[in-house]
């Protein structure tokens, strides 16, 4: 393929200076030499391999470490800390310590699929969970399947991983992708709802430049009209991921007076929209702002916290359901943490601990049979009680609720929060003649 | 009659240069071995190894460029994203037309060959007119030229121009299952897709090779030396420049084929400028200078990268080590792995040509070096 020859040659050209002893050829210096690279190689391959096969339960996560998104995934990864400690100190899973190995999606679905690959084929992973985006969550769960690994999404909403292939053209869902985290369809049947309720007709969105901010839109016209919600749509602008000056997108907005706008940015995105939208005077002349996952954000983020009197929802509240386990599970976040646990550390938390419980009723890691255990799963966390669905998606509920300071827990909160139950039938019958899939 | 003695004679001659020492012969055939065994080994790893293979022929396209003709090139990252989304967008939209027009059966195989040639011809389409307005500049306001237009192709792909991109999230591609009467396969299955990057990597290598061995090439070189020397040679060295920028695209666009297929997603990263990068800093450890510069770089990036992956600690700082890594090469090694690796066999193992056993290629290496000394008496 390659031979000296020609790269002496060229490099004679260029350089003029090369040592001539290169271009000799050695029967023995060629051969001393590869042998000691070649013992090299092995030793460092070698070196390299290893791990499964010991007596851990291991599973492997994916999160967004690094970039814009940073604080998603650490969040998570203070959940998995949270929940691996509390298992291991309790007998482990069926007496084997439970190990997580967690990496970085740079939420770019190349990346992940790299990262997942590894996970099962290098590090022996007996299940998967993760994955904060939706676009990367639709590029994932064709090679989940492929795999043949069940995998567990914890915070990627898109409808379409749940929504069995066929259904729609944009529908990956298989029979290895679970989700334990309410869906996008789920979040916006809730913000229609509480569209419902409030005095605005003219509707309007800022979303990021991706699956999830169009699906956002969508959804929401559609069960805006499926509920019968009195509402038009009259205006719309989908800034670029990572955008640094949102005031023309928000002068824009501000331009058509609409009454309230629908909201699905996320991550540093939404810190430095809700900067210079206050500056912008948005809060004054927008009557009602509707911040869907606004809450994975708030908690986390230092700067600009969300205005208080608007609307947000949460896949998980800290405080609804008032259960044991929710109470346990919030104490013991807040005071290794100081600050109250946000839905990704909630729902990765909860992902352990469901791989805990598939694993000890099947008595085995065999990928097949945790597949079979969650297919079905009726399954209890600090969220509440749920179920996971024929299109393999948890039936929690949708979490609206008033953005307020909360002195004791200085910290934002939602109140009054409101619970809309988000089974198969509730979104279904919402949708109405859409054909957008309910993805439940 | 004749062919047959010719084969048989043929097949004599490499034995008996397989057996003599280790000859060009014997490295072919222990490569050839090589690659035959690694199709058996553990599934990750023929998955790095195939990585490592296209990334090998992107720094290679780029290197026809850089390496050859002297031109640094910041946006080939276009071209790797070009042939993906080629192959992607027919992968995506046209598998069930051929479905109809062929038969479910092969369906899958006739759109991974058509979106391939629809990336490539897509490939050489843009760089014919970036090309030709790049080549107008030189060094840095080439760089920076053809970043810039690896960026706007960056844009444009965020842009999803007609639904046809998808936006940030890429086009997923799906390389689907090819059933020809009995014989059924996956063309996505970690050995078959190695295989088939084999074989294209290999064919694109020997192609770039036997370009950079032909008079073409030796313009290239001689561009490179002094334009204006060339120029006074009568050589066109815009027209020329152009041309190479082509073919060096075409390369790296039919690494982008085989990306697309691989990462089984088709992402705007691909014509980012830190993707463009890669290609530089591949070369730049391997060795501008060496035809092999661009392979090596490329196996020591990802290797190293992959090593730097198996310790959590040190996966959180690996562009840190590489930063370090790229520091000591550029300083120490200006030719690179290649150049450091002969120097150092040099330097450890004596002169080899004190060595018997010279072959009859050790003259030819020896008349070639004359003429470098006489390179060298006219450049000085």
């Amino acid at each position: 393929m390659v031979t000296a020859g020609s790269d002496v040659e060229n490099k004679r050209n260029r350089t003029g200076d090369v040592e001539r002893n290169s271009e000799n050829r050695s029967s023995v210096g060629r051969r001393r030499f590869l042998q000691a690279a070649g013992a090299g190689a092995t030793v460092a391959v070698a070196g390299c391999m290893g791990g499964g096969g010991d007596d851990v339960v291991r599973l492997g996560a994916t999160y967004i470490l690094s970039g814009f998104a940073s604080l998603y995934g650490e969040a998570a990864e203070r959940g998995i800390e949270m929940a691996q400690s509390e298992i291991n100190d309790n007998g482990g899973i069926d007496g084997q310590d439970v190990e997580i190995v967690v990496r970085d999606s740079e939420a770019s679905a190349d990346t992940a699929i790299q990262q997942i690959r590894s996970l099962v084929e290098e590090d022996d992973v007996d299940g998967l969970f993760g994955l904060d985006s939706s676009g990367v969550a639709q590029a994932v769960a064709p090679q989940v399947a492929q795999l043949q690994m069940p995998f567990m999404i914890t915070h990627a909403a898109t409808p379409f991983v749940t929504s069995p292939e066929g259904e729609h053209e944009d529908s990956v869902g298989n029979d290895y992708v679970f989700r334990d985290s309410n869906s996008l369809a789920q979040d916006i049947y809730g913000a229609a709802r509480t569209a419902a309720e409030l005095d605005a007709t003219e509707w309007a969105t800022i979303g990021p430049d991706y699956a999830f901010g169009y699906e956002t839109w969508d959804y929401f016209q559609d069960f805006c009209a499926g509920l019968g919600v009195e509402a038009e749509f009259t205006a719309e602008q989908f800034p670029a991921l990572a955008t640094s000056d949102y005031t023309p997108y928000i002068s824009s907005i501000l331009d058509a007076e609409p009454d309230a706008v629908i909201t699905p940015l996320w991550g540093a995105d939404l810190t430095t929209f809700i900067g210079q939208a206050e500056e912008a005077g948005w809060f004054d002349q927008i009557d009602h702002t509707l911040f869907s996952v606004g809450m994975g954000t708030d908690l986390a983020s230092d700067g600009n916290p969300l205005p208080e009197g608007e609307y947000a929802s949460t896949r998980y509240d800290p405080f609804v359901p008032d259960t044991e386990a929710n109470n346990t599970f919030r104490d013991a976040y807040y005071e290794e943490h100081d600050t109250l646990p946000t839905y990704n550390a909630e729902g990765a938390y909860r992902a352990v601990y469901l791989y805990k419980e598939a694993i000890e009723s099947a008595g085995s890691t065999e990928a097949d049979a945790l597949v079979d255990e969650f297919t079905g799963m009726e399954h209890s966390g600090p969220v509440g009680d749920y179920q996971f669905s024929e299109t393999n998606q948890a039936t929690v509920a949708s979490i609206w609720g008033t953005v307020s300071y909360d002195d004791e827990w200085e910290s934002n909160v939602l109140d009054p929060v409101n619970r809309y139950e988000a089974g198969p039938d509730e979104l279904s019958e919402a949708l109405g003649d859409s054909d957008l899939p309910t993805g439940i | 009659m004749s062919a047959t003695t010719d084969t048989g004679d043929r097949v004599r001659e490499f034995g008996a240069a397989v057996a003599d020492g280790w000859t060009r012969e014997r490295f072919g055939l222990l490569g050839a071995i090589g690659l035959i065994l690694m199709a058996f080994g553990p599934s990750f790893q023929i998955y790095l190894f195939t990585d490592f293979l296209v990334v090998a022929l992107f720094a290679l396209g780029f290197n026809l460029l850089y390496g050859y003709t002297g031109l640094l090139s910041f946006g080939h990252g276009l071209f790797y994203a070009g042939g993906a989304y080629g192959i992607a967008v027919v992968l995506r939209d046209l598998t069930p037309v051929f479905a109809d027009v062929v038969g479910a059966g092969v369906a899958p195989l006739v759109a991974f060959v058509v979106g391939g040639v629809v990336g490539l011809t897509l490939v050489v389409a843009v760089a014919v007119p970036v090309g030709w307005l790049s080549v107008r500049l030189e060094e840095i306001y080439f760089a920076l030229i053809t970043l810039a237009f690896g960026m706007l192709g960056y844009s444009l792909i965020i842009q999803d121009p007609a639904g046809l991109t998808n936006g940030t999230d890429g086009i997923i591609v799906l390389l689907g299952s090819v059933d020809l009467g009995g014989l059924s396969f996956r063309i996505g299955a970690r050995r078959t897709y190695y295989v088939l990057t084999v074989a294209v990597v290999l064919a694109a290598t020997y192609g770039t090779w036997r370009v950079v061995n032909s008079p073409f090439g030796t313009v290239c070189k001689a561009i490179r030396e002094s334009p204006d020397r060339a120029a006074a040679l009568g050589i066109d060295v815009r027209h020329h420049r152009w041309m190479t920028f082509i073919i060096s695209a075409a390369i790296v666009g039919i690494a982008g084929v085989l990306r697309a297929g691989l990462a089984s997603v088709a992402s705007p990263g691909l014509t980012h400028w830190s993707t463009s990068a890669i290609a530089v800093i591949a070369t730049v450890i391997g060795g501008a200078t060496y035809f092999s510069g661009p392979i090596v770089g490329a196996f020591i990036f990802l290797y190293i990268r992959w090593a730097i992956s198996r310790f959590p600690t040190l996966e959180a700082y690996w562009e840190l080590f590489f930063g370090a890594l790229l520091i000591g090469v550029v300083l120490y090694f200006k030719q690179g792995a290649v150049g450091g690796l002969l120097l150092a066999r040099d330097r450890l193992l004596g002169d080899g040509a004190d060595d018997a056993g010279g072959t009859e290629a050790d003259s030819t290496d020896d008349s070639r070096s004359d003429d470098a000394r006489t390179d060298r008496g006219d450049d000085s």
